[in-house]
């Protein structure tokens, strides 16, 4: 029987990430913190010794809580108090992105793929991604910020662990200058989405974060994370469109026309997301500080 | 225009962009110079990061600089989001992104 075409691309990227030596694994810690925290009887105080083990962690954990991001008016000032406040689910997606910013940090030389430019096009979706989320109404924000900001975590992972040719990549968005997935897909045969998702899917995250990585070019694929998957896209391109940071190219992709149609926003619409999205960006600037 | 941390922000440098806290409050205004209450008050809400004006901003743009930029920026918009002509919603998002970005230009 013939592969279907989902199975073509699994195999494409199967194959693409076989070449991916010494990938890290999520770190046991962060591991502990999800088990901990699918068990109901875990207490904030357990969760947060975990945490406090890590005292560099733990202050940029209490930085962020403590930024304009939350803006909470009186000083939170241990991870207890913090899990209390927020909850353990945004406190963990708090040490998640912290984690992978450590994961897939480097020095990089002049000429090499910008990451400052490229974590400030991911906090820039994450904000997006908010701003739209306050429009519908969308009861998850926090989700919606995680979602963009690691929604390209695919491109750090070829620029870190296959460097030659994600130059290649570079290169070719260069010369013909199209979008890097359409790069990628001539290089490699897949894209930073399909690797972003094997990453999250080998770390057992949760399902919303591993089809929004995969499907952020396309949200109708993402089944039930649809909705998810299209403030996603939606934000991507948003802040392309504000010129924000850098995610590797200088091209906009169109809209999905099946996303527009269900999110249910007017063209009038995008002057306010832009200047609610500023806002947002002002406020989540604290998440650069994670690459120093 | 540049990005640096509240805690280093000096005093007498200008806001490059308004300041606006988490519940939508407007602080200050982009132009404003900065004084010791002022931080104090940017602390007080937690704004981690400011948008100061370069050293330069302090001299106003002349209209002539202004014009190029903006042209430059037009040029570079237009290529961004080349081959979408025919495709209503990016066109209302091209011309949204044009007065979004040429009204910071002249901030």
């Amino acid at each position: 029987m013939e592969p279907n075409p989902h199975q073509l691309v699994q195999e494409k990227v199967r194959k693409l990430v076989d070449r991916i030596q010494g990938l890290p694994t999520l770190p046991v810690m962060m591991t502990n913190i999800n088990q901990m925290i699918l068990n109901p009887r875990t207490s904030p105080k357990e969760v947060a010794h975990v945490i406090s083990n890590d005292p560099s962690l733990t202050s940029k954990v209490l930085r962020v809580v403590n930024s304009s991001f939350y803006g909470f008016p009186n000083r939170i000032t241990t991870i207890t108090h913090a899990i209390v406040i927020l909850g353990f689910n945004t406190i963990k997606s708090i040490v998640l992105s912290s984690t992978i910013f450590d994961v897939f940090r480097r020095t990089v030389k002049p000429g090499d793929f910008d990451r400052t430019q490229f974590w400030k096009h991911s906090i820039g979706c994450g904000a997006a991604a908010k701003a739209i989320g306050r429009r519908l109404n969308y009861p998850m924000l926090e989700e919606l910020f995680i979602a963009g900001l690691l929604h390209d975590v695919g491109k750090i992972v070829m620029d870190q662990y296959m460097p030659e040719k994600f130059a290649e990549v570079i290169s070719v968005v260069h010369s013909r200058d199209c979008l890097i997935a359409e790069a990628e897909l001539q290089v490699l045969g897949a894209t930073h989405a399909e690797v972003g998702a094997w990453l999250f899917e080998k770390w057992n995250l949760s399902k919303g974060l591993i089809e929004t990585t995969r499907c952020h070019h396309n949200p109708a694929l993402a089944g039930e994370n649809q909705k998810l998957a299209e403030v996603i896209h939606l934000a991507d391109i948003l802040i392309r469109a504000m010129r924000f940071g850098n995610g590797g190219d200088n091209k906009i992709p169109a809209i999905s026309e099946t996303a527009w149609r269900s999110l249910g926003l007017q063209h009038s619409d995008f002057d306010d997301l832009f200047v609610q999205t500023n806002a947002e960006i002002e406020r989540a600037m604290v998440f650069l500080d994670f690459i120093k | 225009m540049k990005l640096v941390k509240t805690d280093e922000a000096r005093i007498g440098q200008k806001a490059a962009r308004d300041v606006i806290d988490l519940r939508g409050n407007l602080l200050f205004k982009a132009g404003t110079e900065l004084s010791a209450e002022l931080l104090d008050i940017c602390k007080q809400r937690t704004i981690s990061h400011l948008f100061i004006e370069d050293s330069g901003g302090d001299t106003p743009k002349s209209p002539v600089d202004v014009q190029a930029q903006r042209e430059s920026l037009l040029k570079e918009i237009d290529r961004t989001f080349a081959g979408l002509e025919g495709n209503a919603t990016m066109t209302a998002l091209k011309d949204a992104s044009q007065r979004y970005l040429t009204a910071k230009l002249i901030k």
